[in-house]
């Protein structure tokens, strides 16, 4: 009884953070100063004398730009029950198919970087955190790591591994020359051109990883209940086990925070890699004020974020027995 | 359970790897017999109509009456054989004999009418005074105006107006075609007359197009010698410098420092053989706000013109060349011959770099520097003019500089302002809160006419030339542009033309102070010929939309470097053109990500009990 109570409490949460964040993100690119269109037209060089003023029409029209900031509203909202996230001003396609085809290729590095470094850097962290004379040299490759940004490393990549080195081609996510198909010749391309911006974002990423794990594993050693296991006589084995259980709990927000920010894309590994994903899209949405892309882009970020966090709120009350007693003692 | 988590994710990223490029058949294309150009911006649109971001959809796939060459100002005959005023009210334009779809059908007047109508139906054009299309034959079609229209939109009308199948758009709906991507279930639409068709295209990466053989144009013109033109998505100019030097783009509108790429692939070629390579097209001119005092005295604007020294600029300044002091580019040399603009010059102009005779000038104003502090005063206040522009310009910003010491030495200050390019540097040019600017909105433009209007053009602060940022106003001009909008014969035209540079130059409504270039590289490599100022036979902008202003006419003319050899279309010998060495040291390039990797590994083996 008590945890479908916690469920219909957090849906009711959820739900209404998600009506709100929805709204915003409809809002506040509209609060920006200017005219996207107005805009649009006035980089384009080849009007001829009185073209713009039928095209300012035309495409305000086209956007439903032209009504009172309400009705947008209430359109926006009713398209979005439809499923139909609107017409990209800048980009001039449905914004779904947009997203559709971007998304991939996100997912492809990122899903990958992430959680391997979770489980590489928190294991690499509690070996540091348990180990006074590893922890002494790895703990400034840990915060080198940590500082640095992924577009830097990721240059260093492409400049020593890529240019100079040779090794592995460091432009695109295939080679330009294929036709993506399922086939053998593509996916070895693919994979080869895969490899450099998943390492930029891999190793950066271990590095905050392992001094969160770090940091956690020495307090948890620390703590009352492993000296008393440790009074009592338990293996070391033991002692680990129960610190890592409990140090891991944070990590596994920072996880689900991470994997739900996914689908906002890597824009730094995206623009050195010249690799399609979403980051660059919404980028350049926002810098020309493309609200229908941006409202789109964002409604994915809000969706997958809450997702990630209910997930986590439900399999915290799984994997930590005092959030369960928690709500189903009370 | 950390075996079974791994072994998850792994799974979910085959799963949506294999998920991207799903469902599409195995190709790789012979190199030789592609052309790659490339684009900032992903192609995501094959829209003929709203500007889709597919470069060739205007000008390849579907044509339109007359192609423009941009780089001479002129007009090609394409699907028409020939156009002409048959009277002050009537355009009659004959086809070409042969002309047909790629689907077999032929091309006729009625299409020639339907997708007239059609651009007008969907509100993307607005032909003024058009009263009536009348096909006259299948091969004659004629537009009667009411009243004289303005020719010179007229002319613009006929290349940016592409001619789409009435058979097949008349089946959809005009509404329903203004956001309809033709793409996936919709390329079956795509049914031009063009040389070439419309393959593929993976959304966002890049765009397909594959010849027509069957092309009517193959009896007027050459057989187009590419089978295949990739459009690239390559957002960077770095990474397109290193495509280029690699050899993996033929061709681009791309800034790069072409001294130092052509020293690492000397197959790069630009529009010309020595410096500033890039082609110089139009000025880049200096506004006035000429409604703010001083700069509404032309004398005063003059004095300006006479300080800046051109030469300085090109020298210091950014990649250009110097112009002359009209605002009709390189690109308009022909009319400038015909209106006869070095004896205007002569007559009428300034001489640059003239600092005695700019101060004598506003000495005369009566702007001196009484309190001694280097800067003229103009009713008791010194002359400080803010210059604005955009903070990522950095071209505009080397020339604001270089101007602003050139003022300094007639006593005027200029402060530089710099923001972002739409919230802040066009809001204010746009509202008039300014005092100087740099901008080539104005001369960018296919005829004298047009630039002339977009300038110096101005009823009232809504009705004006569309460039018209400093607000100049001239009834005499007004009254100039009106005649010269109307009239399609040439010698009245010249006339009207040659009064508009006296005004000009007599009252410098702004200053051209560089001619600006555009960016373009070629690779000689795979195929040879492109256009450059000996044999400007095309335009070399490579962007989307640019198609039919003579983008399709470079395409169209290249040649194949070396005689193509047939390469299997679908073995796996042909698989890596880029990565260049990839293949080579591919046994060593394990390596390197291994060794990362390794060192990764390196605490397991320091592992210690305690």
């Amino acid at each position: 009884m008590g945890f479908k109570k916690y469920l219909a409490l957090k849906t009711g949460v959820y739900l209404i953070t998600f009506l709100f964040a929805v709204t915003l993100n409809w809002l506040l690119p509209r609060l920006m100063p200017g005219n996207p269109i107005e805009a649009m037209l006035s980089s384009n060089l080849g009007l001829a004398p009185g073209e713009k003023e039928v095209l300012m029409q035309y495409y305000s029209q086209l956007y439903g730009l032209d009504k009172p900031l309400w009705e947008q509203f209430v359109n926006f909202w009713v398209n979005l029950l439809h499923g139909n996230l609107g017409y990209s001003i800048l980009y001039k396609a449905p914004v779904t198919d947009l997203i559709k085809h971007a998304l991939p290729y996100d997912i492809a590095i990122l899903l990958p970087a992430i959680a391997l470094s979770w489980i590489v850097g928190n294991w690499l962290g509690a070996i540091a955190g348990k180990n006074k004379r590893y922890d002494r040299y790895t703990m400034p490759v840990f915060y080198f790591l940590a500082s640095m940004p992924y577009f830097w490393f990721a240059m260093l990549l492409v400049y020593f591994v890529g240019v100079r080195a040779g090794w592995l081609p460091y432009q695109g996510a295939y080679d330009p020359a294929i036709i993506p198909s399922f086939s053998w010749e593509f996916l070895s391309s693919f994979l080869k051109h895969w490899i450099l911006p998943f390492l930029s974002l891999f190793i950066v990423m271990i590095g905050s990883w392992a001094i969160g794990m770090r940091n956690m594993i020495i307090y948890e050693l620390e703590a009352d209940y492993i000296r008393y296991l440790e009074a009592l006589g338990g293996s070391e084995k033991l002692l680990t086990k129960h610190a890592y259980r409990n140090a891991i709990l944070p990590q596994v927000t920072g996880l689900a925070l991470q994997l739900g920010l996914m689908v906002a894309g890597a824009i730094a590994t995206e623009i050195v890699f010249n690799y399609p994903g979403i980051g660059v899209l919404i980028m350049n949405a926002a810098l020309s004020q493309d609200y229908f892309l941006l409202q789109g882009a964002f409604l994915m970020v809000v969706i997958s974020v809450l997702a990630a966090n209910f997930l986590i709120d439900i399999i915290y009350a799984f994997i930590d027995p005092r959030v369960r007693t928690s709500y189903t003692e009370g | 359970m950390r075996k079974f988590l791994a072994f998850g994710v792994v799974a979910l990223f085959m799963a949506s790897l294999f998920g991207a490029g799903f469902g599409m058949a195995a190709e790789t294309l012979p190199r030789d017999e592609t052309i790659y150009t490339a684009n900032s911006a992903p192609p995501t649109n094959a829209n003929p109509f709203s500007g889709g971001n597919i470069i060739g959809i205007d000008g390849l796939v579907f044509e339109p009456l007359f192609m423009l060459n941009f780089m001479q100002s002129k007009l090609v005959p394409w699907l028409a054989a020939e156009g002409k005023w048959v009277d002050s009210t009537t355009y009659q334009v004959k086809l070409r004999d042969g002309l047909k779809w790629q689907d077999g059908q032929p091309l006729t007047a009625e299409d020639v009418k339907f997708s007239f109508e059609l651009y007008q139906k969907m509100g993307l054009k607005k032909y003024e005074g058009l009263r009536e299309i009348k096909v006259v034959d299948d091969k004659t079609v004629q537009f009667l105006f009411s009243g004289a229209p303005n020719v010179w939109v007229w002319n613009q009308n006929l290349f940016t107006t592409l001619i789409v199948p009435k058979h097949i758009f008349q089946n959809l709906d005009p509404n329903k075609l203004k956001t309809m991507t033709f793409l996936g279930d919709q390329k079956k639409y795509l049914v031009g007359s063009g040389a070439y068709k419309l393959k593929e295209v993976v959304q966002q990466q890049k765009a397909i197009l594959v010849r027509n053989d069957d092309w009517w144009g193959n009896k007027y013109f050459k057989k187009p010698a590419a089978k295949y033109i990739v459009q690239l998505y390559v957002s960077s100019n770095d990474q397109a410098v290193n495509m280029f030097i690699k050899g993996d783009l033929d061709v681009g509108t791309y800034y790069m420092d072409i001294v130092s790429a052509k020293q690492k692939n000397p197959n790069i070629v630009s529009w010309l053989d020595k410096y500033p390579y890039f082609p110089p097209v139009v000025p880049v001119v200096l506004y006035f706000n000429t409604q703010r005092p001083p700069m509404n005295q032309p004398a005063f604007r003059r004095a300006i013109a006479m300080a800046i020294n051109p030469y300085q600029i090109v020298n210091q300044g950014p990649i250009s060349d110097v112009p002359d002091q009209t605002p009709l580019g390189a690109i308009m040399e022909p009319w400038k011959e015909k209106i006869g603009v070095k004896k205007l010059i002569d007559q009428y102009g300034w001489k640059y770099g003239d600092i005695a005779d700019a101060n004598k000038i506003l000495d005369q104003l009566g702007m001196k520097d009484t309190n001694g502090d280097g800067i003229r005063e103009y009713n008791g206040k010194d002359i400080v003019l803010k210059f604005y522009t955009c903070a990522g310009c950095s071209d505009w910003i080397q020339a604001g500089e270089i101007i602003a010491n050139q003022l300094k030495a007639i006593g005027i200050k200029v402060e530089i302002e710099k923001g972002d390019w739409t919230n802040f540097f066009m809001a204010h040019l746009n509202s008039g809160d300014f005092d100087l600017a740099l901008h080539w909105a104005g001369t960018f433009k296919p005829d004298p006419y047009s630039v002339y209007y977009s300038i110096m053009y101005y009823k009232n602060s809504t009705d004006k030339g569309s460039a018209n940022f400093g607000n100049y106003y001239n009834e005499r001009a007004n009254e100039l542009l009106e005649k010269l909008a109307h009239t399609p014969v040439e010698s009245e035209q010249i006339n009207y033309l040659k009064e508009l540079t006296k005004i000009w130059l007599e009252d410098v409504p702004a200053v051209p102070v560089y001619m600006g270039t555009l960016f373009y590289e070629a690779n000689q490599a795979y195929w040879k010929g492109w256009p450059n100022a000996k044999n400007p036979y095309g335009v070399p902008i490579f962007w989307p939309g640019f198609g039919t202003w003579g983008t399709a006419l470079a395409l169209l003319g290249v040649q194949p470097a070396v005689t193509p050899t047939t390469t299997s279309t679908s073995g796996t010998g042909t698989t890596t053109t880029s990565g260049g060495s990839t293949t080579t040291s591919s046994g060593s390039g394990i390596c390197g990500p291994a060794l990362i990797v390794a060192l990764a590994a390196v605490p397991l083996f320091m592992r210690r009990r305690r």
